[in-house]
């Protein structure tokens, strides 16, 4: 007749409003405009960066870096924001954004990239998903036409123009 | 069995209307157990140990966050269920664990939703609401990983674990730590100068760690839970599920 059990009190299981309160509250890491991080820097959550870091950077989620902070690290994150100065290489799995105030010296590897006028970038961009295909007829008349610059130069091995006339 | 633990505070005469309605909705929910003051010299660990042995299952602190602090400092190890019914000014630790001021937290009392909590740990000794290093010439190494330092002069440290750590930042942004998202949060703060009142401090940098290591030239002070020593050198880390706690369901995590 009572075979129903009581429910345990105990084995409380978190509604879904709470579990979505706690992902929107996440205390962010920040580094203040006064301080100096050395080493390896590895966080979980958002990054602020506002002082000076030297090493590396790690984070799983975005990581901004602000006007007036300078990074001296390899940065690695899902999004990264620059409008501070960053030496070394950043590698963005998603998008990164590079404000007018920031400068970079250093690769940069993306899947998103926006640029603001008047941003200082001196390094090589690498970005996945590039397709172009090259028509058939323009990569024959392509091939042709390096054979020819070669003859122009002094350097390489001389062809003559007979030799020239059988090509075309 | 329930055992209350009450704060030498609850003996003035405007507690005594809160107390004694609590004491009434205790009854009725027919969890009311023995009442243990808190004097100056009382040892809460001996106290509770005493009162284990003798067959109680339950331990309810009964006043403020030094209260809570001061107890659960000392007896984080007992294998104990601990309740918490805040009562008066100062309860900050209440509102992150969902009791809310007042008789209404017996309610919260009588749910027994229990949450295991994780605790800080520095030089053999817990630390349940906050650890507060006042200005002083140090240097913070987090997790074996990275080390901070201020540009210039002195910092002060707070590690929170239950007590929130209250700051507005530029944007009047309110920033909530959690007790149980499995980190402490280490808020840093560089002085930067002097008022004629007290010291300027810049916007903090936060960091939430597991371990990390406070050293210094000198010796500094560190406060933990009200007790304060002198230290040279601290490691501060997590213990985690540590402390068996009744929690409301409006707690913070």
């Amino acid at each position: 007749m009572f075979t129903k059990k009581p429910s345990d009190p105990t084995s409380y299981v978190a509604p879904e409003t709470q579990l979505e309160r706690r992902e929107e509250d996440t205390v962010e890491t920040v580094v203040g405009p006064s301080m100096n991080v050395e080493g390896d820097f590895v966080s979980e959550g958002n990054v602020v960066v506002k002082g000076t870091v030297a090493g590396s950077v790690k984070t799983n989620k975005s990581l901004t870096i602000e006007q007036g902070a300078k990074v001296i690290a390899s940065v690695r994150a899902a999004n990264v924001v620059v409008s501070g100065q960053v030496k070394g290489n950043i590698r963005a799995k998603e998008k990164l954004e590079i404000t007018s105030s920031a400068q970079i010296l250093g690769d940069m590897q993306c899947s998103v990239l926006m640029i603001e006028a008047g941003a200082l970038i001196q390094g090589k961009v690498e970005m996945a998903g590039i397709q172009i295909d090259v028509p058939k007829g323009e990569r024959k008349s392509n091939s042709l036409r390096s054979k020819i610059a070669r003859v122009g130069k002094p350097d390489e091995e001389s062809v003559s123009s007979e030799q020239i006339t059988e090509m075309i | 069995m329930y055992i209350y633990l009450y704060d030498n505070f609850l003996k003035q005469k405007r507690y005594d209307a809160t107390i004694k309605a609590m004491e009434t909705r205790l009854t009725d929910f027919g969890i009311a157990g023995k009442i243990v003051r808190l004097q100056t010299f009382t040892d809460p660990k001996e106290v509770i140990l005493q009162e284990l042995a003798r067959g109680a299952s339950s331990i309810v602190i009964v006043g403020n966050d030094k209260t809570f602090g001061y107890v659960l400092s000392q007896s984080a190890t007992s294998a104990a269920t601990f309740g918490f019914l805040p009562v008066g000014d100062g309860n900050t630790i209440a509102h992150v664990l969902g009791i809310p001021v007042g008789v209404d937290a017996c309610d919260v009392l009588s749910r027994r939703r229990k949450v295991k909590l994780d605790v800080g740990w520095f030089n053999n000794r817990y630390f349940i609401s906050q650890l507060h290093i006042p200005p002083s010439e140090i240097v913070v190494e987090y997790d074996e990983q990275f080390q901070v330092s201020p540009r210039y002069g002195k910092m002060e440290l707070v590690v929170c674990n239950l007590q929130p750590f209250f700051w507005n930042d530029s944007k009047q942004k309110k920033i909530i730590v959690h007790p149980q998202d499995g980190k402490l949060e280490a808020f840093l703060r560089p002085a930067i100068g002097r008022s004629i009142l007290r010291e300027k401090f810049e916007e903090p940098s936060i960091f939430p760690f597991e371990e990390m290591v406070v050293s210094g030239k000198e010796a500094f002070p560190v406060e933990a839970d009200g007790k304060v020593s002198k230290e040279i050198k601290i490691k501060i880390r997590l213990a985690k599920k540590k402390v068996e706690m009744i929690v409301g369901k409006e707690r913070k995590f």
